[in-house]
């Protein structure tokens, strides 16, 4: 698949060429796909593979529109549709209305949530960081599907009677010994005219060109006048339109999934095929859809269930990352910025740092934190109890998060999966193996490090918002198809044990056991900050290239980062395991990651303080108000990212800052660091209009924290 | 104009004896009809507001709805407040502001009179709606009405007695409204209270609309034959430009918020001291007239300290004000009886009411006279977004208690108190700013009138911030039509900045930009390109991954409309580099670096440019290359198109130049006839030793 690929982007320039090789690509997977399956390959299989591959190609022409305008992956592309497929079964169910008026109506409706979300998301973010507006997605994502909630409950009886897409087309035919219906016979009808479609609009409107242009050269494409954000909007409608066609076409064969973030499995079939074409070529999507789409039903055909292929597609797609061509343009580089780059939290400045009451103020609060977290537990029901350890766990995997991606800047979608590991592999050695609980810790924590060095190896070569879709893969992969495998396996509960005289079933034991883990985190997480290996982490995030030429290598750093990351997210998995007494692959989503990350990005990336601030905005959301738990993550990411780069984390040090202002003001201490860049945005720098600061006073780069300055 | 202060204490025994020569004199010596017209048409869409909102609890009981409901039918005037006051205002800036504000007084008649008819509470939100658009309409037209009919000096005294209507609608209204419910029910009063309004629509007959920035304006000109107005999302963008602007609507927005809490009073009294129509009325109305009280001390007071430019004053009087009417509302909400929630709404509304005159006046002096209705009508926005609260405040009061809904006011005085504390230090700045602009205006009026060159390109005082680093300051630049304008400097002068703050690529964080003799500060680069200022960047320039021919054909994009021209167009980019026209279907990005000029060139000739800017033509170029491309802009800019150079190379620059500029650190170091920087060994060393000298050289960029 990576040859044709390779091949696809060395004729791609080409326009007259683009379609055979398409078809041609296409031909030969199919001819490979057959040769490799054992018991061959009934033509039914092949036929009903292309049409789900059809389906998949339509979501990924969406990502392919929208990331050659904007350079960012739009991980909503799957749930714009979702509410607008839901209007339109639910008229057809509830109001009688004619198949194709209410298709109409649900299609208007994608499209206008897309623009919608557009105007409201996107066109704030414009100018942001590409990885900045790629997350964004993820929290549209969740709206959305909260959206599709919304737009079931219009009608008196939202979920009775369930919404009707049936196709209208009632013919059907066989082939072998499968069977197709109008369902079938309408993707097959309106998938050719999408198509068809789509290039014309590419080819031969005005706007088609005007996408490419501003894509290509935002800046220069609005000097000859071409409007980029109204580019942008009509590309998100056109993407909204394609994804509420897919819904509309998808929904009499595999049904609505209510409130789900728009399966991430689903978001990968789509991605994998458009990162095989490079994320540019329409045509090479299709191809490679189909492709994929016919391997899939190939390996359900041989093996029974879809999972092995979700396994194929991490590895297709971590290959197509690999031989991606690298193109030496800015445009690239910013789409594999560094999540931390915006919001970085300044260590106390040195002038500062050494003052007795800056020191004396900084242990109190960390001994108060440590206090309450011991004490809080006391005067809690037992349910509470329980909740705070859950909570604690929950702030263990969240540490790890701002480690890998905070700190090393590793963008990981899927640090949940690290946690099923730590647990399913744990289960399994102390129930079915036997192993003491202690011994089966360490090794599920290093098997956790081991695994996420895994992961890493192709992050060295990968980075920003693609690592971010590779570790999605990597979670999919996990839920769908490893922890399958017997070594994932374990029947009945784990006991906690009893252990030091003391008995872990009690839920208040096993509160401070966690405690006492999420305590030791934070000490390894900050500790790492402050060393000789964090600087050079920090320094690799910043800028590798800088960093190589200070002989500062960008490989130990990273697989270092990833190896910690990998062993307390796997610690934590495991404190999980034995907190529920009994896991399954169900208690280790995909979404639970995404919603981790979410959380991490509004407590704030990058600090301790962040990490624990975000496993409470989760569970405590989580516990209070459980109906508005998605739309709140969604929103506080969203709000977050547009408004609050630091995070609730950033504000609390930027009200750390002020205060250390002021103590410097008082105390007459020069701390340029502080002030230097106090500059009132937009606001005259001085009474007559002479610049404050000059130049050359002020560091356009952060420094890069000194060992002895820490972050609270 | 803030100079012609009026000596208040000498002439104060007379004025006692002449009530209305002492109203004239306090309204900066303007006539009193146009402000009496407005306000008693104002004052009569505030009396029927005012009965609305008495009637609260009668309208809940006659459709058997929640408070929270009736609320809710502030909505759709909020709704509506969301876009019609800035389309509104859009509007004002091009009509006839008097014919506007008679049709808004028609259209609110007709659906106030239809309110007390209704059959269902559906209807009544459609009603109530369509009046609210009727004074959407008038709003932005009475505020900028007022701001050409009365000066700087007369403005704030003016504002206040206008938006005092609101105080003496509530006062008047809830009293005999209050009556005239209990007599005849709340139904029919509404067919009683609007009538009088055909009285104020019969005096609106008789005002004659006043020339534009009719105060601000330096040389006697007419804006008759100013180039056609921005699009309405550009016309928006200006406002930005002034701070202050930004802050007080900001202020407003809080101000409103507090309002809209406050609209919960009669729910209060009602639920919480069982309090009737009649009474509430009176409770209401002597509150409301302690906020007449309020509202004219704030406007002498502001337009006093406006007229000394006393600005940081002004903004310390509102801070303070609206804090003190946060703590009152604390007051008000923790009152144990009728009589201390009275006394503390007493001082709350006066206070309250003290804040907005002047702040009508600061919104209306810190914006350019063109765009002023409009200003206001964002404004409006504001207002609406900060009224929203109420239906918040009356779920929360039913939920809880009316007293929460009060304690939630707090919060946003609080908020806008801060802000008005802040936003003092800009307004000197931006009314500074709208003069100049105002003079800029004019000369280039002058001109064409009296059939001379005007400037093409004025940029005036122009700061660049990328982030916390400034990069400009204050620089001037003027380019003529028809003139070729060399702009040289040192590397990191700010040339390419400067000219990406022209052609609106860098929104500037001060200063203004005059193109054609109009602002075009801080507007979209699709925006200025479509005017005329076509920006040739340097570097990169064209779209590598697309083939020459539609590399050209987005030259017209603009234009795609207009098939002939685009044609014409292609054809004449051919003809003027024949070499493209050999490459027509090759991808950009495989051109040499000379091709790829010349197609960022025709790109630009393509895209009607009357001022092209070019940055760095020679870069990495072969020096024939070079002259050929050269001899192209000349030819252009012999077709009367002005051109803008940045070059490093000297020799090129002023080869080609009539004028030079040349830029350092930020600043313009030297402006005059390209001929006589030869003569500057001083300078031109700098640019071939630019490189030396800034190692060399650590003194701040601020020296002068």
């Amino acid at each position: 698949m990576n040859a044709i690929s390779v091949l696809y982007d060395r004729v791609a320039t080409r326009p007259a060429v683009r379609w055979p090789t398409g078809v041609a690509a296409f031909v030969l997977a199919i001819a490979a796909t057959r040769l490799l399956a054992p018991d061959g390959l009934p033509m039914g299989v092949v036929v009903l593979g292309l049409h789900l591959g059809a389906l998949n190609a339509l979501v990924a022409l969406g990502l392919v529109v929208i990331y050659r305008a904007g350079k960012y992956v739009n991980f909503a592309q799957g749930g714009i549709g979702a509410a607008g497929a839901v209007i339109a079964g639910k008229l057809i169910a509830n109001n009688d209305l004619n198949y194709f008026l209410a298709v109409a109506i649900g299609l208007a409706a994608s499209v206008a949530i897309a623009g919608a979300a557009e105007l409201a998301f996107v066109k704030r973010l414009f100018e942001a960081p590409r990885l900045i507006l790629t997350v964004a997605t993820i929290g549209m994502a969740q709206l959305f599907s909260g959206f599709e909630v919304a737009a079931a409950s219009f009608w008196t009886d939202p979920l009775a009677v369930r919404p009707n897409l049936d196709s209208p087309i009632s013919a059907s035919y066989t082939i072998g010994r499968t069977i197709f219906g109008g369902a079938h016979i309408a993707i097959m009808i309106v998938f050719p005219l999408v198509l068809i479609g789509l290039t014309a609009f590419f080819r031969y409107s005005r706007y088609g060109a005007a996408v490419q242009a501003a894509a290509e050269n935002a800046d220069r494409a609005r000097l000859l006048g071409i409007s980029v954000r109204r580019v942008s909007l009509i590309v998100w409608m056109i993407a909204g339109l394609l994804a509420g066609i897919t819904a509309v076409l998808q929904a009499p064969i595999v049904g609505f999934t209510f409130g789900a973030a728009s399966g991430p499995d689903i978001m990968l079939r789509a991605l994998a095929p458009a990162m095989l074409a490079g994320m540019s070529s329409l045509s090479g999507t299709v191809a490679a859809a189909l492709a994929l789409g016919v391997m899939q039903q190939a390996f359900v055909w041989n093996t029974g269930s879809s999972g092995f292929s979700n396994l194929v597609l991490l590895v297709v797609i971590v290959g197509a990352l690999l031989v991606r061509r690298r193109r030496a343009t800015r445009t690239v580089e910013s789409e594999e910025a560094s999540f931390a780059a915006q919001a970085l939290v300044r260590p106390i400045p040195r002038e500062l740092a050494g003052l007795r009451l800056v020191k004396s103020t900084r242990r109190c609060l960390i001994g108060l934190a440590v206090v309450v977290g011991i004490i809080i537990p006391l005067p809690l029901s037992v349910t509470q109890q329980n909740l705070a350890a859950l909570i604690v766990i929950y702030a263990i995997a969240a540490l790890s998060l701002t480690l890998l991606s905070g700190q090393a800047g590793q963008i990981s979608f899927g640090h949940w999966a690290f946690a099923g590991f730590g647990a399913l592999l744990g289960g399994h050695l102390i129930n079915e193996r036997g192993w003491h609980y202690l011994l089966t810790a360490v090794a599920v924590c290093l098997c956790g490090a081991l695994v996420a060095v895994l992961i890493g190896l192709p992050a060295l070569r990968i980075r920003g918002l693609f690592l971010g879709v590779v570790t999605l893969a990597f979670a999919v992969a996990c839920t769908g198809y490893v922890f399958g495998l017997k070594w994932f396996q374990f029947g009945g509960y784990v006991r906690r044990p009893v252990a030091f005289g003391i008995d872990f079933n009690k839920d208040l034991w096993f509160y401070y056991l966690c405690f006492g883990m999420l305590v030791l985190t934070g000490i390894v997480v900050r500790n790492v900050r402050v060393s000789r290996w964090g600087r050079h982490m920090l320094a690799v995030r910043d800028n590798d290239r800088a960093a190589a030429a200070f002989g500062v290598g960008s490989v130990w750093p990273r697989l270092a980062a990833f190896a910690t990351a990998g062993f307390l997210g796997a610690m934590a998995g495991y404190l999980y395991m034995l907190h529920q007494t009994a896991v399954g692959t169900r208690s280790f989503p995909v979404t639970t990651s995404l919603l981790l990350f979410s959380a991490v990005v509004i407590g704030g990336m990058g600090t301790v303080t962040g990490g624990i601030i975000a496993a409470l905005y989760l569970r405590g959301i989580q516990y209070f108000a459980p109906e508005i738990q998605l739309v709140s993550t969604s929103l506080g990411l969203l709000v977050v990212l547009m408004f609050l780069p630091g995070g609730i984390g950033g504000l609390l040090f930027a009200g750390r800052d002020a205060a250390l202002r002021v103590l410097a003001r008082r105390w007459g201490i020069e701390v340029p660091s502080l002030t230097a860049d106090r500059g009132d945005f937009g606001g005259p720098p001085g009474s007559d209009g002479a610049p404050d600061v000059a130049l050359s006073d002020v560091r356009l780069e952060p420094s890069a924290p000194t060992p002895d300055a820490v972050p609270g | 104009m803030s100079a012609v202060s009026a000596p208040a204490a000498t002439e104060a025994p007379s004025a006692v004896r002449r009530p209305v020569a002492r109203l004239r004199h306090e309204l900066g010596g303007a006539a009193i009809y146009p402000l009496g017209a407005l306000t008693a048409m104002n004052l009569l869409d505030d009396f029927d507001q005012a009965v609305y909102s008495l009637v609260g609890p009668e309208i809940v009981r006659h459709f058997n709805i929640s408070a929270a409901t009736y609320g809710l039918s502030f909505v759709p005037i909020i709704v509506f407040g969301m876009f019609v006051p800035v389309l509104m205002g859009w509007i004002t800036d091009r009509v006839n502001r008097v014919f506007l504000s008679i049709v808004g007084a028609l259209v609110w008649l007709v659906f106030a009179l239809l309110t007390g008819v209704v059959p269902a509470f559906v209807l009544l939100l459609v009603v109530r709606m369509l009046a609210g658009i009727g004074k959407s309409v008038s709003e932005p037209a009475h505020n900028s009405l007022i701001a050409d009919y009365y000066p700087l000096h007369g403005r704030g005294f003016a504002y206040a007695i206008h938006r005092n209507t609101y105080a003496v609608g509530v006062a008047v209204g809830t009293l005999a409204g209050g009556y005239i419910v209990s007599q005849y029910g709340w139904q029919r009063a509404f067919l009683i209270v609007p009538l009088p309004a055909l009285v104020a629509i019969v005096m609106l007959f008789r005002l004659r609309e006043p020339r534009r920035g009719h105060y601000e304006r330096v040389a006697d000109t007419d804006y008759a034959d100013l180039p056609e107005p921005l699009k309405l999302r550009q016309s928006v963008k200006l406002l930005y430009n002034s701070q202050s602007w930004k802050r007080f609507a900001w202020v407003w927005l809080f101000l409103a918020a507090g309002l809209g809490m406050t609209a919960v009073l009669p729910f209060y009294f009602d639920a919480t001291f069982g309090v009737g129509p009649f009474g509430r009325g009176v409770v209401l109305s002597v509150t409301a007239v302690t906020g007449v009280i309020g509202s004219l001390i704030g406007g002498l007071w502001g337009q006093r300290m406006l007229a000394r430019s006393d600005f940081q004053k002004v903004s310390a009087l509102l801070g303070w004000s609206i804090l003190i009417a946060a703590v009152s509302l604390v007051g008000m909400a923790w009152a144990p009886n009728l009589g201390v929630a009275w006394a503390a709404a007493i001082v709350h509304f006066s206070l309250r009411t003290l804040a907005t005159a002047p702040v009508a006046a600061i919104l209306s002096a810190v914006v350019p006279a063109r765009i002023r209705g409009q200003a206001f009508g964002l404004a409006g926005l504001y207002f609406a977004a900060g009224f929203s609260l109420l239906p918040i405040g009356l779920s929360y009061g039913e939920k809880y208690s009316y007293r929460v809904s009060l304690l939630i006011g707090v919060v946003p005085l609080l908020i806008g108190a801060a802000v008005a504390f802040s936003a003092g230090k800009y307004i000197a700045d931006d009314i500074k700013r709208v003069s100049r602009l105002g003079a800029a205006e004019a000369e280039v009026q002058r001109r064409r009138a009296a059939g001379e060159k005007i400037d093409l390109l004025e940029v005036l005082d122009l700061e660049v911030r990328y982030g916390t680093v400034q990069v400009l300051f204050g620089v001037d630049l003027r380019v003529a039509e028809g003139e070729t304008v060399a702009l040289l400097g040192t590397n990191g002068a700010g040339k390419s900045t400067l000219l990406r703050a022209v052609s609106g690529l860098v929104k500037p964080s001060r200063g203004a930009v005059l193109y054609e003799g109009r602002d075009v500060t801080g507007i979209d680069a699709e925006a200025t390109t479509a005017l005329g200022i076509v920006h040739v960047p340097g570097g990169r320039g064209v779209f590598p991954g697309m083939s020459v021919r539609r590399n050209l054909n987005l030259g017209t994009h603009l234009y795609a409309g207009d098939k002939k021209y685009a044609a014409e167009a292609f054809e004449r980019a051919l003809h003027l580099f024949p070499r493209l026209g050999e490459r027509l279907d090759t991808p950009a990005g495989s051109l040499s670096g000379g091709e790829q000029q010349m197609l960022c060139l025709a790109q630009a000739f393509m895209a009607k440019p009357k001022l092209l800017i070019i940055d760095e033509l020679s870069l990495g170029l072969a020096p024939v290359v070079v002259e050929d491309l050269l001899q192209t802009v000349e030819q252009i800019n012999a077709d009367g198109v002005a051109v803008l150079l940045v070059e490093q190379s000297v020799n090129i620059a002023l080869s080609l130049a009539d004028r030079a500029y040349f830029m350092e650190k930020g600043q313009v170091r030297y402006e005059g006839p390209a001929a006589d920087l030869l003569g500057r060994d001083d300078i031109l060393r700098s640019v071939f030793l630019a490189g030396a000298r800034d190692i060399g050289d650590l003194s701040p960029a601020g020296e002068r």
